[in-house]
């Protein structure tokens, strides 16, 4: 077993310098993800890891009219406790779809986000949303969307040297909203993705669109949404048909997984935004 | 490292190793067969403890993560009154959990009463998902569920009467 | 042993711990096939030491045991995973990494995966029947239809990984094991120690789901601790992690049935050709076992005056395949029932009709087995399913919606199937004292009464239903019921238990045993015993070496209807409601039989929509995502028992969720897509493949 030197930061400052002297830094809040894709007995890790779901600044939340912020190290369980209507409308059953209750109680916002090896089922929608998301570095801190967790080719990605400390969500979603959670394994694996759709619809037109596919990589089209937003509603099928044609073929291309559920949920989730 | 905890009430100071789980750094340090280190991933239930009151997966909990915490095992819990509840309900349905999972099915049950003292069948199959042996009729583990809670708040409301 | 300790509480292995004990770990084969193996010795910490062949033969002691399985592979691996050696040592976790570390070099050969077809070497048994003259019939027929129906390769998910723990207890040895057949680890162990069968004490410890996975592999496991036992002097334990159980324990066989039928116009069989192949890995002491149980059922339930019927067990350079509940047949079920349903969807016919035109009925009989006796239940099983289900309805309406919209796009996707299987306690092994059972039982001066069986205890509700048995026979509270711990410690050889034999074998010698001491009450002082024995093979009804005698004699039989949904964007099918007809005898405890079978449903159709097992290059960590169905998401279940006579001796039902599940749910799949799959499990994408090909 290769033994790690294990922190306990009390600050976040403390937190950054570490970082600052060990760029490996592995940070360890739930633990969930790390752990649970180990098969072994015992348990391998980078040779620096910091346990930070003890500092109080990371489990902080705060509701303005706008937004909730919520601190990193808040578990997915502590998501749900909060006072109903505290979160936008399909969050509560997203968050609910994931594991069980034990390991909501155990995993975090923060280690669902960042989680390097594939995307999990909270960045879809949050990415929809235009979730922000606090990172910080010895540098100073900005905020950035949390799509920005997603590169160019659609595997995740996060900033050498920093933490995602605060994660902002709107607490106005668009009034439309279609997802759907494939796999049926208890954990993620690499069948399992979500396929999120979100749409402002206002005077029968279309003023947001967003679609994303996220598993071990995702998937969206950004330049293709903004052309359909102005559309009217319903869409016709002559209207749909195109559209899926073109998500279709550019699934396949940059996903390289065969397009049969990705065509079935895009279809129906553009069937049902025609019937509103 | 040597970090320190509280285990079913008492206090704990030990030796671990970054790479150590939870489960096995427990059951060094006393008799707890109710820990059975199985599936290491959150899956068959085996090594439910409360952490800090919360039902939590010790195989799945690196050991450093214990530090400062208050672990409950089955064996801290099972002197309760609620544990009795459970075993009531569990007796009455003629709920027969096998020897294996028979005390995480327990603890999964304490947890859900704790959170929610009248359960609705959703919540429970919900709960359900904790402990993955299908040894247990699913019916009659909700009958059970329904029964213990019965029990439990007959019990908590008689003596706020009092 | 005492008294008190009863199997209520059993030790769990995991938890078993002796002082002084040592843990050992399994150093593996990376290779497939490979000759001239040799153990690289690393170096090792203190206390920890390596034991390989060499080591074992230099003592004196042997490599293969009673039944000729070979504990470590010496100078030839058959594949990735085999035994090469152990690492023994005090801390379990450094065990396994220096386990894992230890490398062996070996010279590499080819190995043999390929099983549809196959070289004349690779077959470990094969066996023909004939009946009627097949080419003629085929000739005439004007309806021959020709499919191969494959069944994927599934894990049994133990309640606890394999393991075993070996401790000298004064004079014996004493064996801690989860073993559905106690008396096989005893002579394994016996042996490779080279030691009489006396001098070893099997204890089984609690066993949980087992589904015949549990015959023959514990044994090895148990040896292999027993080897470390004796060599190091010390009491030690082995116990594989859950991903070596996944990876390296014996797995449902895999296989692929080809059966070509000519018919009438009304469905009625003219005549069978059928190929069975058994893919049953490295090896399998049971072979011969797989191939004569799918055989029998394969045609048991039908009557065809020309059959021709082979089947081979063939082997392959992978883990060792065999049985996964009900040893073959549900594999024989699995193709037959698919293949009826693909005669019905070519006639227009039900599959039920087609069923009842050549269901086997009194009087009639295959391969010249005596003539059945009575009718089977399967008309009064058929009607009660079809009114408790609707079968009929919804079978039409679902076809309906086919017709209108094959490519399922209104978004309807449901079918349903029914399903006919029995399951038998028939005997099937080669020497009659392993088909003897023994059931002791005493009451003691407190007025307590303990049976003790000598073999394994399985499932609480089994432990319930004997207890209740004797209970009634005596009457006496069932609170002062125990049943002893299982020990094999003496020279009687014990049966397994498998086939059900819990619920009819030993349940009917607890009654005859306690009957017995119920005469000697009142009359003898206390402690009073008294024992009851049975040697299976002087009350054989059928031979499934030779097809002779009554197939179904001791048949439990039912019917299993399920109706699915196909989530139209997914593709993925959830069962929504199962129903199953049952006539298994008198039932003893309704409470624990209706709950037991509930757990087996779900078992069953977790198989149905759960992963295949890849034995060729299963991912390491496939078994922690393994697909399950959520406690939210579980079907209504509906079980139904047709009164049998209060006589009727209690018959096994635990196989029967096992034995016609997979068929109903692979046909009721079948007419929801409209598209025959012939296989099982199917993902969800390839199931909205197959509906957009439609």
């Amino acid at each position: 077993m290769r033994i790690s030197e294990i922190f306990y930061p009390n600050s976040l400052g403390d937190l950054l310098e570490l970082l600052k002297a060990n760029p490996e830094l592995l940070i360890v809040a739930g633990g969930t993800e790390v752990v649970g894709m180990q098969a072994s007995k015992s348990l391998s890790f980078p040779a620096q890891i910091a346990s930070i779901s003890h500092l109080p600044e990371l489990q902080k939340t705060t509701r303005s009219e706008q937004y909730l912020e919520v601190g990193c190290c808040t578990t997915l369980s502590g998501l749900l406790t909060l006072s109903s209507g505290a979160l936008p409308a399909p969050l509560p059953q997203v968050i609910q779809s994931i594991g069980n209750p034990a390991i909501r109680n155990t995993a975090t916002i923060g280690g669902n986000l960042c989680c390097k090896r594939r995307f999990m089922d909270l960045w879809p929608f949050l990415a929809c949303i235009d979730a922000q998301m606090e990172i910080r570095s010895l540098h100073g801190n900005r905020w950035a969307g949390v799509s920005h967790l997603s590169d160019d080719a659609g595997l995740p990605q996060f900033p050498e040297a920093s933490i995602l400390t605060r994660i902002r969500i709107p607490l106005h979603a668009p009034n439309f909203s279609f997802f759907k959670k494939l796999g049926n394994s208890r954990f993620p694996s690499p069948e399992s993705a979500y396929f999120v759709c979100m749409a402002e619809i206002s005077h029968d037109k279309i003023e947001s669109f967003r679609l994303i596919f996220a598993g071990e990589r995702a998937f969206r089209l950004k330049d293709h949404e903004a052309t359909l937003i102005g559309r009217r509603v319903p869409l016709s099928q002559k209207d749909i048909q195109p559209i899926v044609d073109y998500y279709s073929a550019e699934f396949v291309e940059k996903t390289g997984n065969d397009n049969y559920q990705f065509n079935a949920l895009t279809e129906e989730s553009l069937g049902r935004i025609s019937g509103q | 490292m040597t970090i320190d905890f509280v285990l079913n009430g008492k206090p704990q100071k030990t030796q671990i190793r970054s790479g150590d789980r939870l489960v096995y750094v427990l059951q060094k340090l006393g008799d707890f067969p109710s820990l059975i280190p199985d599936c290491l991933g959150g899956n068959c239930g085996r090594c439910l403890v409360f952490m800090d009151g919360r039902l939590i997966y010790s195989c799945l909990t690196p050991a450093f993560k214990a530090k400062g915490s208050s672990i409950v095992t089955y064996e801290g819990f099972s002197a309760t009154e609620d544990c009795k509840d459970i075993i009531y309900g569990l007796k009455q349905a003629s709920a027969f959990p096998c020897n294996f999972c028979r005390k995480a099915k327990i603890m999964m049950i304490a947890d859900l009463l704790k959170r929610i003292p009248l359960p609705e069948e959703t919540d429970i199959m919900e709960q359900m998902s904790i402990v993955s042996c299908p040894c247990t009729d699913p019916v009659s583990l909700a009958k059970a569920v329904l029964l213990s809670a019965e029990c439990r708040n007959k019990r908590k409301f008689k003596r706020a009467d009092k | 042993m005492t008294a008190k300790q009863t199997s209520e509480s059993l030790p769990i292995l995991s938890s078993l711990a002796f002082p002084d004990m040592l843990f050992a770990s399994i150093i593996r084969s990376r290779a497939a096939r490979a000759q001239n193996n040799l153990l690289n010795q690393p170096n090792l910490p203190a206390g920890y030491r390596i034991i390989a062949p060499s080591g074992i033969l230099a003592q004196g002691l042997s490599l293969v045991t009673a039944s000729g399985l070979s504990v470590f592979a010496d100078k030839e691996i058959s594949y990735q995973g085999e035994p090469l050696g152990l690492v023994v040592g005090p801390d379990p976790l450094l065990c396994d990494e220096l386990a894992q570390t230890t490398d062996s070099s070996f010279e590499a050969l080819e190995p043999d995966l390929g099983w549809e077809s196959f070289s004349s070497s690779q077959i470990a048994y094969r066996k023909t029947l004939v009946q009627g003259d097949p080419e003629k019939a085929f000739e005439k027929a004007a309806n021959v239809e020709k499919a191969v129906y494959h069944n994927g390769v599934f894990d049994h998910h133990y309640s606890e990984p394999m393991g075993a723990l070996a401790a000298w207890e004064y004079d014996k040895m004493a064996i801690y094991c989860a073993s559905q057949w106690p008396a096989h680890v005893r002579d394994s162990v016996a042996a490779v120690l080279k030691v009489p069968a006396a001098d070893i004490v099997v204890k089984v410890t609690e066993l949980g789901m087992a589904l015949d996975g549990r015959l023959w592999l514990p044994s090895l496991v148990a040896c292999q601790a027993a080897i470390a036992a004796r060599l190091c002097r010390r009491p030690v334990k082995i116990l594989f992690s859950r991903k070596e159980d996944y990876l390296y324990t014996s797995k449902q066989a895999r296989s692929a049935v080809t059966i070509k039928s000519a018919t009438d116009a009304n469905g009625q069989f003219l005549a069978l050709d059928i190929k069975i192949i058994l893919n049953i890995g490295a090896y399998n002491p049971m072979a011969e076992e797989l191939v004569n149980q799918a055989m029998s059922a394969i045609t048991g339930l039908y009557v065809c005056p020309s059959i021709r019927l082979e089947a081979y067990a063939v082997r392959t350079n992978i883990l060792p395949l065999g049985a996964l509940g009900s040893i073959g047949s549900s594999h024989a079920f699995f193709a037959i029932e698919a293949h009826i349903n693909h005669l019905a969807s070519l006639i227009q016919k039900t599959p039920a009709e087609i069923k009842a035109v050549n269901i086997i009925s009194k009087g009639h009989s295959n391969f010249g087995a005596e003539p059945l006796e009575s009718e089977i239940p399967f008309l009064r099983i058929s009607r009660k399913l079809e009114q408790l289900s609707d079968y009929r309805r919804k079978y039409a309406s679902y076809e309906l919606v086919k017709k209108r919209d094959p490519g399922c796009r209104e978004g309807i996707v449901r079918g349903i199937a029914l399903t006919l299987g029995y399951q038998t306690d028939q005997s099937f092994f080669e020497s009659p004292s392993m088909n003897t059972y023994i059931v002791e039982v005493t009451l003691d001066r407190n007025l307590a009464l303990s049976i003790d069986t000598h073999g394994a205890v399985g499932s609480e509700a089994l432990r319930a239903m004997w207890k209740t048995t004797a209970a009634g026979v005596l009457s006496m509270s069932e609170n002062d019921v125990h049943i002893l711990p299982p020990v094999c410690n003496s020279a009687i050889q014990c049966g397994p238990m498998t086939l059900s034999r819990g619920a009819t074998i030993i349940n009917s010698l607890v009654e005859r045993a306690s009957r017995a001491l119920q005469k000697k009450r009142f009359r003898e002082t206390l402690p009073i015993t008294s024992r009851a024995q049975i040697r299976l093979p002087h009350r054989l009804a059928w031979d499934s070496r030779s097809l002779r005698g009554q197939p179904f004699s001791g048949a439990s039989w039912c019917g299993t209807a399920i109706e699915i949904e196909i989530d139209p964007l997914t593709g993925e099918p959830s069962p929504l409601s199962v129903w199953m007809v049952i006539d298994a005898g008198r039932i003893i405890v309704y409470d624990r039989a209706i709950a037991s079978l509930r757990a087996s449903i779900l078992n069953a159709l977790n198989l149905c929509i759960g992963d295949e097992f890849d034995p060729e290059g299963s991912s390491d960590d496939r078994y922690l995502y393994q697909r399950q169905i959520k406690p939210s998401s579980y079907p209504a279940i509906n079980i139904e028992f047709l009164e049998s006579e209060k006589a009727s001796r209690p018959r096994g039902l635990g196989e029967l969720p096992f034995v016609t599940l997979p068929a109903a749910f692979y046909s009721a799949l079948t007419q929801a897509i409209g598209v025959e799959p012939r296989q099982l499990p199917l993902r969800g994408s390839e199931i909205l493949r197959l509906l957009e090909a439609e």
